[in-house]
């Protein structure tokens, strides 16, 4: 069946697809390794490329600033694809009559549980070894 | 007159041979109730130069919290809260010497005293700038990224400072000012005298590798700003300047030193002589003279890797925590083998014999000691069995107990070890300065030595080793004085003695005492060897099972050596180095009780030590004694 014969109040593949890769960038833990171990959401490592980016190109880009932002934001575009292939492929699995609710509890119950539960291992910050979601953002 | 002439060569002689009868008294610069306990013959006395507090930069961006008051208090044995701390800001770790030290100094870095302060104080000019905020919000990410880049700056930086760096200067004057009130408020000017601290700080330069160094006053007479290697452009020539200018020549009674440090990291800027000094410079016969006057002693070891000699040659026992150099090992971006410089003492002290007659002074007749250098305001937490790291340990251990402690190429480091009358300024101080000291890579090995033409090989026999041995010859740290032409060799009289240990860590019975001997061949080429004086057989590698310490050997040894290849024509120096038995390393416990750290790189077991400051030879002729000769 392709996309065209799809009931219209049925979600696209694409349409899946963007929600799931959206709802992972906020709220999926992807590991990284920059000196110390973590793993936290890709916006949050997005935040961080952007704040040493922005002090290595408006403070001092000496030392290690711009290998540090290179390498935040090498792992935002890694953490990004990564999550998008997955979430490509768990869309193209979903049967289109259920898409919409599936991402729907996915990203409900994804957000309760990350805000429930220390999921994200945050060494980069100074919140606590284990965070929850809001607590990356405060 | 003829019998005036012959008496006067016969005294002389005897004097030569014989040597004063008591050492000489130190010179007391200071006001404070006389010692109840003071030994002429001197007595050891346990510290620890080397330790930085939240002063520091680099601690404070690690979560360090303990200021120069804890430090000292630690020392003295209270328990020390350190990071992590929980929600409610209550430690999750504490420390505890088992045994309190004898003395201390607080010795954070010079460089970035009011940064620190700006960034973490509210209400400080600066305190809202971008690079601030980042420290704070971001700490552990902002310590990766600032702390690259602080060694390189030539100022201070105007986004926190102002392009002046007026209010960083001006908070880094409040800070100095508490770094010496805490340091006046715990020496002990009783005459219990319990514990002596020192005004001081780290002038951390950078120039290829690290060229940084411990300035350390007598007394409480010290300048109103620490010199910084940011301002003198990592130029020591410019600090050695300023201690002389703004100290022994502008304050009176102010007299200092400086200890150089981590020369095992400078890639051959700390000893340089024809090349790797400031500006591209040779070492000239003025600065040489003034570098040995300034900086009597050396820190042999400390955290950050042992800097006695280079692993790989005929000394086996070279490679005791040798920080390999490595893409991989990850400290201070080390890569590649080390440089064939100089860059362990042992290669100084034969670089010091080289130059010698042509600069007219030795200027690497260094004395040794060790310290910690830690970055937890934790002075003298040398335990192996209980290491906590170097500062915060990995970047997580802000957050987290970090297993391992701590990056496993690091160690608990050392203490320096001082024999002086009394526990007081005047006395310590003057014993650095004669090099009467020596390094331990921890535990408190008692080690003495003299060296001298007619000591008596029985004088480990009696009880007065002491006596016999200033009264025949010189102490650690010495210039043997003129040979007698009677006598063919110098003789090394070496007296070490078991650290007894504590009820947690119990003291590990000595193995061997060794004479290391430098000296210059006849073809100008520097040669070493190493001369076993006594070994105890008895001695075994430790079960890494159990890391239970050895339930027997020697708790005392001692030898009288005289030097079997000893030229009269050819310098020469001889420490002494003392060796436990085998005992299990830091990373080796952690394995045992937590899985972690069990690194098949690293050693299982080491074999603590002691290095005593050598004693020195110079031939008839050569016009280079060392400072402590000249004077």
């Amino acid at each position: 069946m392709s996309e065209s014969e799809i009931a219209p109040d049925h979600w696209t593949a694409r349409r899946t697809r963007r929600w799931l890769w959206l709802g992972a960038l906020a709220m999926w833990p992807v590991p990284y390794f920059i000196a110390v171990e973590g793993s936290v959401p890709v916006v949050r490592m997005l935040l961080l490329a952007g704040v040493s980016l922005a002090y290595a190109a408006g403070v001092d880009g000496s030392g290690l600033a711009w290998v540090m932002a290179a390498m935040l934001f090498g792992h935002v575009l890694v953490g990004a694809l990564v999550l998008w292939v997955v979430a490509a492929i768990v869309a193209r699995l979903l049967p289109p009559a259920t898409r919409q609710r599936s991402v729907a509890i996915v990203l409900v119950l994804g957000f309760a549980v990350a805000n429930a539960i220390h999921v994200y291992r945050t060494p980069f910050d100074d919140v606590a070894l284990h965070a929850r979601w809001f607590e990356l953002f405060p | 007159m003829i019998c005036a002439a012959r008496l006067l060569a016969i005294v002389g002689s005897a004097w030569l041979v014989a040597g004063p009868a008591a050492p000489a008294p130190f010179e007391r610069t200071e006001e404070r109730a006389r010692c109840a306990q003071h030994d002429p013959l001197r007595r050891p006395f346990f510290g620890d130069l080397h330790a930085h507090t939240a002063y520091s930069f680099d601690a404070w961006a690690q979560g360090t919290r303990g200021t120069p008051d804890d430090a000292y208090r630690f020392a003295k044995g209270a328990p020390l809260a350190i990071q992590p701390f929980d929600d409610e800001d209550r430690p999750r770790r504490k420390i505890q010497l088992d045994r309190p030290l004898d003395f201390a100094m607080v010795s954070d870095h010079a460089e970035l005293l009011g940064v620190t302060r700006v960034c973490g104080e509210p209400g400080l000019e600066g305190h809202d700038s971008f690079t601030c905020g980042f420290m704070r919000r971001f700490p552990a990410l902002g310590y990766m990224v600032v702390n690259s880049q602080w060694g390189s700056w030539t100022r201070r930086p105007a986004a926190v400072c102002g392009d002046d760096g007026r209010s960083c200067l001006a908070a880094a004057s409040g800070v100095w000012r508490s770094t010496r009130d805490a340091a006046e408020a715990h020496y002990d000017r009783s005459a219990s005298c319990a514990f002596t601290t020192f005004v001081g700080y780290e002038w951390s330069g950078s120039r290829d590798g690290m060229i940084h160094r411990n300035v350390v006053f007598r007394n409480d007479q010290v300048p109103e700003q620490p010199a910084n290697a940011l301002d003198d452009r990592s130029d020591e020539r410019v600090l050695w300047n300023r201690l002389d200018r703004e100290c022994r020549g502008a304050l009176p009674g102010c007299d200092v030193l400086a200890i150089p440090h981590n020369s095992n990291l400078s890639m051959g800027s700390q000893f340089w002589t024809e090349t790797g000094g400031p500006d591209g410079v040779s070492l000239d016969r003025e600065t040489a003279r003034q570098r040995a006057r300034l900086e009597p002693l050396v820190e042999i070891t400390q955290h950050k890797g042992d800097s006695e000699c280079r692993a790989g040659g005929e000394d086996e026992r070279c490679g005791f925590e040798t920080l390999r150099f490595g893409p991989a090992e990850g400290l201070g971006g080390l890569g590649g083998p080390p440089p064939p410089s100089a860059i362990y003492v042992r290669e100084a002290l034969l670089e010091g014999l080289l130059r010698a007659p042509a600069l007219g002074t030795n200027p690497f007749a260094f004395g040794l000691i060790g310290s910690t250098d830690t970055h937890l305001a934790a002075p003298g937490y040398v335990t192996e069995s209980a290491f906590v790291g170097h500062a915060a340990g990995p970047v997580t251990a802000r957050l987290g107990i970090p297993r391992p402690s701590d990056h496993l190429a690091l160690n608990p480091g050392g203490l320096a070890v001082l024999w002086a009358e009394e526990n007081s300024r005047d006395a310590l101080f003057a014993a650095m300065q004669r090099r009467e000291a020596y390094g331990t890579s921890g535990p408190r090995l008692v080690v003495r030595s003299f060296g001298g033409w007619a000591l008596d090989p029985s004088m480990c026999a009696g009880s007065d080793f002491a006596a016999r041995g200033y009264e025949a010859g010189v102490p650690m740290g010495g210039d043997l004085r003129p040979q007698p032409s009677a006598v063919e060799a110098p003789k090394m009289a070496v007296w070490a003695m078991a650290d007894p240990g504590s009820e947690r860590s119990p003291g590990a019975p000595l193995e061997r005492v060794q004479i290391v001997k430098g000296w210059i061949d006849a073809a100008g080429a520097p040669r070493e060897q190493v001369f076993d004086l006594v070994v105890d057989e008895r001695a075994r590698p430790v079960n890494p099972r159990t890391c239970a310490p050895p339930s027997e050997g020697a708790r005392s040894l001692c030898q009288v050596w005289t030097d079997p290849d000893f030229e009269a024509g050819l310098p020469a120096f001889y420490y002494a180095r003392v060796l436990e038995h085998e005992t299990c390393r830091w990373s080796q416990h952690e394995c045992l009780a937590f899985g972690a750290g069990c690194d098949v790189d690293e050693p299982v077991g080491i074999q603590e030590r002691a290095w005593t400051s050598p004693i020195f030879y110079m031939p008839p002729g050569v016009n280079a004694p060392t400072v402590r000769g000249m004077e």
